[in-house]
């Protein structure tokens, strides 16, 4: 037997059918699991005796077990000792490349609890924790941060989820320092994932906040079509919104607000800096796609049909006009731009290193005002930076001393 | 004339140690492009940047580098010391969850002090001997940047593939190395994708190219 997930007969957020090996046509295709508008399938694996489903919905992942013989149906989520009332949790099936066992390898982590690994029984639902990320230094408890989730309103009305995690003795307040982090393109969705590294903002008394911004599936395939092609600009008007949503509850201010995006999340910057410069104190976007026009008409640079399908083909004059009228360096104008920190590789072929260079040099040219635009080459590497576990760290510390400097912080 | 030389060779003493201390901002230079498409011109003062090979690029790149460390000059020390926190929370000699593969168990683990990770398997249990399929820090060696993905064992045990980007460019060189002999294979297949898919036959494997 064949199972297959699809997206067949308007099935959006996918379904799962299954067909005879001896007979593949869609004709013979069987529902296992219908199309929900509400939950997002977003992986399946197959075992000897049962399916394990990882399915979103509202933003937050269960895992559900199925028997062939519809002799079982649960959630993992309901039978586990692990935390899932706090909504900033990750949740995942692991690998699993055994496929006669009743065990299923689970992955799980949260803003506060660092990675887990763990092994459940789906016979007599018992879990093992097979692993923990250890974080050194004698001084890491999860009980020291404190994790939420939030709802901004956008401008067409939507609920935007927010998920927030700070050190507990990190007072709210106009004064207090907040990273806002976004992506929101190609359906990617940022996880509310534990960081070793983010400890040191954290620690530092910064906030740190994830814009589950259109463009990404947080909420469903129907999140990700609202927030690309002629929709794109949904996914730069969410995170203002969630800005705008943070300051007005006093978890920040303008003064105090940062925001940071690589890649695609390079162009959230560039776009959010164009329509709401007076926002944020600081921001910085790494590998930016900024020159998103340029870019899109160039045919030597190679470009895949994913890049046409999440932002057009500027060859139509349609495309064209919608494109332009966001792309960041297009867009630049006469306003105080942001602190701004620009990094990028020389050897970046996903979004090469011109893009930023140019940005950087045009915004100069407009910027009004002292704050500091300040562009890092790695002259060795590409788009994912270093390769190395350790030498990755370099850039990081400088990103987060750009902040700390702004705040006036020096230790 | 030997004075005025002295106070030429000080004044230029003086003017590039003050460069020096508080570098300037780049000015790259304006070479207007005209872009024109659907009726509409966009005129691009920095379209010149585009070429790599030219010299010019690189020095420009070079003085935004010097212009953004000495905006964060003051903050050198701190970065120091924020790298040794963040790495000092890092457990240096760590390694994966073993899980079992058609008869051998595989862990993926790093040594202390060393940036790659070194993959591993155990046949059968995990009380036998280690067998090293790939230490990244050997292969690492002669490069500022070194990426192995899409490993993948042939269904025989015998040969291993597995992509290398050493330019951070997402774009493979796939390589085999037969795992009894521990020599790799002559042939290699570039400009592709990490991830291969072997056949039953452990002699063949599919991949993907872009284009």
């Amino acid at each position: 037997m064949f199972y297959i997930t699809t997206n067949a007969d308007y099935s959006t957020n996918f379904k799962i059918v299954k067909t005879p090996i001896s007979n593949t046509n869609k004709s013979n295709w069987e529902d296992v699991i219908q199309h929900s508008d509400d939950i997002l399938i977003d992986d399946l694996e197959l075992f000897s005796g049962f399916m394990a489903i990882e399915q979103r919905e509202n933003g937050l992942v269960y895992l559900r077990v199925i028997g062939y013989d519809n002799d079982m149906d649960y959630f993992i989520n309901e039978n586990s000792s692990l935390d899932f009332q706090n909504e900033t949790y990750s949740f995942s099936l692991g690998y699993n490349p055994e496929f006669n066992t009743e065990n299923v390898r689970l992955s799980y982590n949260s803003l506060t609890v660092p990675s887990t690994i763990l092994e459940f029984n789906t016979n007599n639902k018992q879990e093992k924790i097979l692993k923990q990320q250890e974080v050194l230094g004698n001084k890491f408890n999860s009980d020291n941060y404190t994790s939420e989730r939030l709802f901004a309103i956008a401008h067409d009305g939507k609920k935007i989820p927010i998920s927030i995690v700070r050190h507990k003795d990190t007072k709210l307040n106009s004064d207090t320092p907040l990273l806002q982090y976004g992506y929101g393109s190609y359906g990617i969705t940022v996880d509310p994932r534990f960081s070793s590294v983010r400890l040191s903002l954290l620690d530092r008394g910064f906030v740190y906040a994830i814009a589950h911004i259109r463009g990404s599936q947080y909420l469903g395939r129907e999140w990700y079509e609202d927030g690309r092609v002629f929709n794109k600009k949904n996914t730069f008007m969410d995170f203002i919104s969630a800005s705008e949503f943070l300051i007005e509850k006093k978890y920040t201010s303008p003064d105090h607000l940062y925001a940071m995006g690589g890649s695609a999340g390079g162009l959230l910057m560039g776009a959010i800096m164009n329509m709401s410069p007076e926002l944020y104190n600081g921001v910085i976007s790494a590998v930016p796609f900024v020159d998103v026009v340029t870019t899109m008409l160039d045919e030597s640079i190679p470009l895949t049909t994913g890049e046409y399908d999440e932002w057009g083909d500027p060859n139509i004059k349609e495309f064209y006009d919608y494109m332009l009228s966001y792309s960041p360096y297009d867009n630049i104008k006469n306003v105080e731009y942001p602190n701004t920190l620009v990094t990028t590789g020389l050897h970046d072929s996903q979004v090469q290193y011109w893009e930023p260079a140019k940005w950087v040099a045009k915004l100069r040219d407009y910027h009004q005002g002292d704050n500091k635009i300040i562009l890092h080459t790695d002259m060795d590497a590409g788009h994912s930076g270093s390769s190395g576990r350790f030498e990755a760290l370099k850039e990081i510390a400088m990103e987060y001393a750009f902040l700390f400097m702004l705040e006036g912080i020096n230790q | 004339m030997d004075k005025q030389y002295l106070v030429i060779i000080s004044f230029l003493f003086i003017f590039s140690s003050c460069t020096d201390m508080k570098t300037t901002l780049p000015t790259p230079k304006k070479e207007d492009k005209l872009l024109k498409i659907h009726g509409d011109t966009r005129v691009d003062p920095y379209y010149w940047l585009n070429n790599r090979e030219n010299p010019e690029v690189i020095s420009y790149l070079e003085e935004e580098n010097k212009y953004s460390q000495s905006v964060l000059k003051s903050t050198k020390k701190f970065q120091k010391e924020l790298f040794d926190e963040m790495k000092g929370r890092i457990k240096e000699d760590d390694s994966s969850v073993p899980y079992l593969l058609n008869g051998y168990w595989y862990i993926t683990r790093y040594e202390k002090g060393k940036e790659y990770p070194i993959y591993t398997r155990k046949f059968m249990s995990l009380d036998s001997k280690e067998e090293i399929m790939l230490d990244v820090n050997e292969m690492a060696k002669d490069y500022e940047y070194y990426q192995v993905s899409g490993l993948s064992v042939s269904p025989d045990n015998k040969k291993i593939s597995f992509g290398v980007d050493t330019l951070s460019r997402r774009i493979y060189t796939i390589n085999v190395k037969n795992l009894e002999t521990g020599k790799m294979l002559s042939d290699e297949i570039k400009g592709v994708n990490s991830y291969t898919a072997w056949s039953s036959d452990s002699k063949t494997f599919f991949l993907h190219r872009e284009r």
